[in-house]
């Protein structure tokens, strides 16, 4: 498997594609992993808001780097494949990159209250739900953000194999 | 062409529907607002006392409104910390309230909150407390967390907000000509 994806690699990053491959890397990489910068510490603040930088940690700068960039490179290797791109990796790839969202989304915004009154649910149903719903986001926070890493991760996986195999499928 | 103007039927009934339970949830659950005052509440505080409308009578406070599962909450509370000096030299009190029953999911309880904030917890000008589901649907009926309401000396509420740590300057702003 990693040998898979260091060939999908190499045909991406060394083939006539490549100066494509890098500015999509770069440039989706950079800016994803600048928005989930912020993101993904927004649920300490309540909310998508540049305040949450304060609360950036190692771990959640991490994390923002490898969603964007993993994305990134789902792309650049999707976009130079000369087979039919992996409609898979990039479902898996865009599944991850939902995922990272929801903590922050809605865990401590008034998202989820809203919702159930606008269903037409009263108020000590309201009272009574909505903890039950965003806790769910708050207390398992950082499971959220290891699926999504492991979604971005196997899209990256599934692109490199559908890159490297219709490679060998080609080759005499 | 039929199945058009069914679909567009469907459509137009569930809007209907969706605008009149939003508009019927909304008049049926409307909050405190700016102008107005707060319900006179007595609060029922973590060690057992209680804090009661004339206490708070004169001075201008916060009525701070959380989960104990909520994480913004929590960071909420250490930014409060580190300003609780000077809320107490504006004379500005804080009451944080766990909201009745952590809205449906119980957490670790505002101790845990006090635990990570230290000997501050602990000042005179900060109370912590939990309301009752009557305190909850009157003061928070949408079930918002880490909201509060700014009020004034005269007992009027000047502001509604969410989350101190993203609007501290708010707050600041308010204990700075609150008396």
């Amino acid at each position: 498997m990693i040998r898979q994806v260091g060939s999908a690699f190499a045909l991406t990053f060394r083939g006539p594609g490549a100066p494509l491959a890098y500015a999509v890397t770069f440039g989706l990489g950079t800016a994803l992993t600048a928005f989930y910068l912020v993101m993904l510490p927004s649920s300490a603040v309540g909310g998508f808001s540049l305040i949450a930088l304060r609360y950036l940690t190692p771990a959640l700068s991490l994390s923002a780097a490898s969603l964007g960039y993993g994305f990134a490179l789902t792309i650049a290797i999707n976009v130079g494949s000369p087979a039919q791109r992996s409609r898979t990796a990039e479902a898996a790839g865009i599944g991850g990159l939902l995922a990272a969202i929801l903590p922050g989304s809605l865990c401590c915004t008034s998202i989820v209250p809203s919702a159930l009154a606008a269903l037409g649910a009263s108020v000590p149903t309201v009272l009574g739900t909505t903890g039950k719903i965003q806790s769910i986001f708050a207390l398992y926070e950082s499971a959220f953000i290891a699926a999504s890493i492991a979604g971005v991760a196997l899209s990256i996986v599934l692109a490199a194999h559908n890159r490297v195999s219709h490679c060998t499928l080609q080759s005499p | 062409m039929t199945h058009l103007k069914t679909i567009a039927l469907i459509a137009a009934c569930l809007s209907t529907g969706i605008s009149v339970t939003s508009a019927h949830a909304a008049f049926a659950a409307q909050p405190p607002a700016v102008g107005q005052s707060l319900p006179a509440f007595t609060y029922n505080l973590l060690d057992g006392r209680q804090l009661s409308p004339s206490e708070l009578r004169g001075h201008p406070y916060i009525l701070w409104m959380v989960a104990s599962w909520c994480p913004s909450c929590q960071t909420g509370s250490n930014v409060v910390a580190s300003h609780i000096d000077f809320l107490r030299s504006h004379e500005v009190r804080i009451v944080e309230m766990q909201l009745a029953r952590d809205l449906g999911t119980q957490g670790p309880g505002l101790q845990k909150f006090q635990e990570a904030v230290g000997a501050k917890a602990v000042s005179p000008s900060w109370y912590w407390g939990e309301l009752t589901d009557r305190q909850t649907a009157a003061l928070d009926p949408k079930g918002d967390m880490d909201v509060y309401y700014l009020v004034n000396a005269r007992g009027t509420i000047v502001a509604v907000n969410g989350n101190p740590a993203a609007t501290w300057d708010a707050i600041e702003r308010f204990a700075a000509t609150a008396k």
